[in-house]
């Protein structure tokens, strides 16, 4: 009897991967959502396909770079191994972890090899797609070089059971960590990792093409002892011993390629049960020590005189979320990385010179100058970003039930972020520049400059921003449209005022101090623009949640 | 028909369930009382296979159950305490969800379930999706869905949340009526009124242990208060009401640590 209803239920089967995508095409957080489509005009797997079409016209270069058709397909299919991998747990993670499935579903005669079934195939449908996104360009790439159709779909074949290698390796490594860890903690260290991974990704984007002209010039993949871990060769060698004959470690590594994907099978089907999403529903049970109230420090009273109540809620708010809402925690610390990233990237010039972004520019310089500007802005408005966005976001109705002023607590967003991000930043900037041109005028001056300049990029895109704090939905591709939307930004603003400065330089201390009069009455203007807007979206808005 | 037999389950520290036995038999309605965090809702889950529990066992119809063999399932429904629903669905959708996971003929779903909507009042936003809902039309679907494939064991937690007066009267009505069926209703609620006059025997639980057991009458007789709510009030250790009532009343008059008097 036990055997009989530990059966998978082909029928069960069907109905949940239909609801699961029904489902995530009328969510929010997926990227085949059309709840999206709404606004953006398409769902946001479109931005994912496209994004891979254009990766893959770079990695079809993979094929007419290396020595031959295996050392390509080792290389393109591993990169194209990390780039889904990643996908799915940044964007098709629901796939994986949903927490409301074990409440609607546990009740009812559901198995838990019935329900985790579904759950296998329906991340295989989404792996299928995002592979032939990726590898349709490569394959025919391919099969241009070789001269041969079957070289196509060998490519096409080899890349999906990469791709579905890697996914089932992933969903193992989610499962086997919730076994070993409670869900709180994974929760938090699935986060960390989630950063990490943001952070390659985008390095990865910015580097790996400058890279291509110096790693890959007619490489082969059996020249690195190194390939032969890579599940992409494993796979690979039955193309290679089908087309070249068999050696012995091809035969032993591809068995090994099997084996392995069998084993990875037979550990999710043993590991992956209802009780899996059980802990996902469960809540912290350990007590906490409470907190007693520190006495009022010097900073905190400053902070109290200073500030109006709808400062003072936010703060609390943000440092509520912060202590206990992952995904906030995660998307303020992003900005990290970022930042780093971008100074070290608009810093360094080619390796060697620290750059001075106020120097006069020759060539594609002036880019680098205005990543020094992303790099003050992408901090707050990160910061920004991730404040308007919440898991919780339908407690927003207190902002509309108690008798607080609106626009201070829209406006609240971007003084909290000026006050805990954009200020330690300049200050981190002063020291930085101090250092790096050995004068601490030259760096003040550069730094108060670069600040005041983002400060009107903060408030031009806050203009066209308008939204509560904590009160919108989460959506999975908030992230790359903030950026694009920064980055764009970021070029308009800081474009030419850096280009003025640079060419004609600040003309003395009362030049400097002209052009500080200048962004701050900027500011200021942008302000009561701002002030406006907000009103006006505030004469429409309704609470919906 | 349900036996539970000395369950325990315990969250970290937390003893949510404590030794706990009851049964309960066919045709009757049957109330798990208890206050906040007493540990009902837990039994549930335990009952369900959703919660593994430390010790003890549950029996249905006899027979043992356990997380792996969900066959008895397809004899529960379950009305759960949150609004547990893919918000995402249509009503109707949903209906058809349940039902396709417990293998009902497509035919029946769509003749049941549009006849249950329509005469819940819901027939007009069967197509709407559930985000869509008020709270009462949520918990009408709750209710729905568990009574779509006609099982012998009704399990509901808070069935009456969010619903209006109108609909409490038709639901109590449908409880009573499919108890003369034979039926068994486990049944948590805070509406102790509502308990009062619907349920045949009562269970009050506090910090996972049995208080006492009985049927509503036997109860008030046992504390020698006239109504359920007061006597459940003096079991569960919850004295003197009026004068922390007050208390309250004061606090919330107090501004500024200065009382307005």
């Amino acid at each position: 009897m036990k055997v009989y209803m530990q059966k998978i239920d082909r029928e069960q089967v069907k109905i949940l991967i239909k609801n699961n995508i029904r489902l995530d095409w009328r969510g929010s957080t997926n990227p085949l959502s059309s709840y999206q489509s709404k606004k953006k005009k398409f769902p946001g797997i479109v931005v994912i396909f496209i994004m891979n079409a254009v990766l893959s016209v770079i990695l079809s270069m993979f094929f007419f770079k290396t020595a031959d058709l295996f050392s390509g397909l080792v290389f393109t299919a591993f990169a194209t191994m990390m780039v889904i991998s990643m996908q799915i747990m940044l964007e098709f993670g629901n796939t994986l972890i949903t927490s409301e499935d074990y409440l609607i579903i546990a009740p009812h005669p559901v198995s838990s090899k019935t329900f985790f079934m579904s759950k296998i195939i329906h991340t295989i449908l989404y792996v299928t797609a995002l592979s032939v996104s990726i590898s349709a360009v490569p394959a025919v790439a391919a099969g241009l070089k070789y001269k041969s159709i079957g070289v196509v779909f060998l490519v096409f074949i080899h890349f999906w059971v990469c791709n579905i290698f890697a996914a089932a390796l992933i969903m193992n490594i989610y499962t086997w960590v919730l076994k070993v860890i409670d869900r709180q903690r994974l929760e938090r260290w699935l986060g960390y990792m989630h950063m990490v991974f943001i952070f390659s990704a985008y390095i990865g984007m910015n580097i790996i093409p400058r890279m291509f002209k110096h790693v890959l010039v007619d490489i082969n993949v059996e020249d690195l002892i190194w390939t032969k871990l890579l599940p992409s060769y494993w796979f690979g060698t039955w193309i290679k011993m089908a087309i070249d004959g068999w050696q012995l470690y091809h035969l032993l590594l591809g068995l090994l390629g099997i084996v392995l994907f069998l084993i990875l099978g037979k550990i999710a089907v043993s590991y992956l049960s209802l009780s899996y999403a059980e802990s996902l529903t469960k809540t912290g049970w350990n007590k906490k020590k409470k907190r007693h109230n520190k006495s009022s420090s010097i900073i905190s009273r400053i902070w109290r005189k200073y500030s109006n109540e709808e400062d003072r809620a936010l703060l609390m708010l943000i440092r509520a979320n912060f202590k206990h809402d992952i995904q906030f925690r995660i998307g303020v610390l992003s900005m990290v990385p970022l930042v780093i990233f971008y100074l070290v990237f608009s810093l360094i010039s080619e390796g060697s010179n620290v750059r001075d972004p106020f120097a006069p520019v020759e060539g594609t310089q002036g880019m680098t100058n205005i990543m020094f500007g992303i790099a003050c802005i992408i901090a707050p408005y990160t910061l920004i970003g991730s404040l308007q966005a919440s898991k919780q976001w339908k407690a927003a109705w207190v902002f509309f039930a108690a008798p607080l002023n609106r626009v201070n607590l829209i406006r609240a967003m971007e003084r909290i972020s000026n006050l805990l991000v954009t200020i330690p930043m300049a200050i981190f900037l002063s020291i930085i520049l101090s250092f790096l041109y050995g004068s601490v005028l030259h760096a003040v001056l550069h730094t108060i400059t670069l600040i005041v300049i983002a400060l009107c990029a903060l408030t031009l895109i806050n203009v066209f921003s308008i939204k509560l704090p904590f009160a919108m939905d989460n959506t999975s591709n908030n992230w790359a449209g903030s950026v694009f939307k920064t980055m764009f930004v970021g070029m308009l603003v800081f474009g030419i005022p850096l280009g003025v400065i640079g060419t004609k330089g600040y003309g003395g201390y009362l030049g400097w101090m002209l052009y500080i009069i200048i962004f701050l009455f900027v500011r200021w203007l942008l302000g009561l623009g701002q002030i406006r807007r907000i009103k006006k979206a505030l004469a429409k808005w309704e609470f919906t949640g | 028909m349900i036996q539970v037999e000395n369950i325990s389950r315990s969250f970290g520290d937390l003893k949510a369930v404590n030794d706990l036995s009851f049964r309960v038999n066919t045709g009757e309605i049957f109330a798990l009382l208890g206050p906040n965090g007493a540990g009902k809702t837990t039994t549930i889950k335990i009952i369900l296979s959703m919660l593994k529990p430390d010790s003890g066992r549950i029996r249905f119809d006899g027979k043992e159950i356990s997380s792996e063999d969900n066959g008895y399932k397809s004899r529960i429904g379950y009305v759960p305490e949150s609004c547990a629903l893919y918000e995402n669905l249509t009503g109707f959708e949903f209906l058809q969800f349940i039902g396709n996971l417990h293998h009902i003929p497509e035919d029946e779903i769509k003749s049941k379930g549009d006849s249950l909507l329509e005469a819940l009042d819901l027939g007009e936003v069967s197509n709407q999706l559930i985000r869509e809902y008020s709270k009462g039309m949520k918990q009408k679907i709750l209710i729905v869905s568990a009574f779509l494939h006609d099982p012998d064991v009704i399990i509901l937690d808070e069935p009456f949340a969010g619903l209006d007066a109108n609909a409490v009267s038709v639901f109590k009505e449908i409880f009573r009526e499919q108890a003369n069926q034979g039926k068994a209703l486990v049944f948590c609620s805070h509406i102790l009124e509502v308990v009062e006059r619907l349920v045949d025997r009562i269970l009050i639980i506090k910090e996972g242990q049995k208080l006492v057991t009985g049927t509503p009458e036997e109860i008030i007789s046992k504390t020698g208060h006239t109504s359920l709510d007061r006597a459940f009030n003096e079991l569960t250790g919850a004295q003197d009401i009026d004068s922390k009532a007050r208390d309250i009343v004061d606090i919330i008059g107090n501004r500024n640590g200065k009382n307005n008097e």
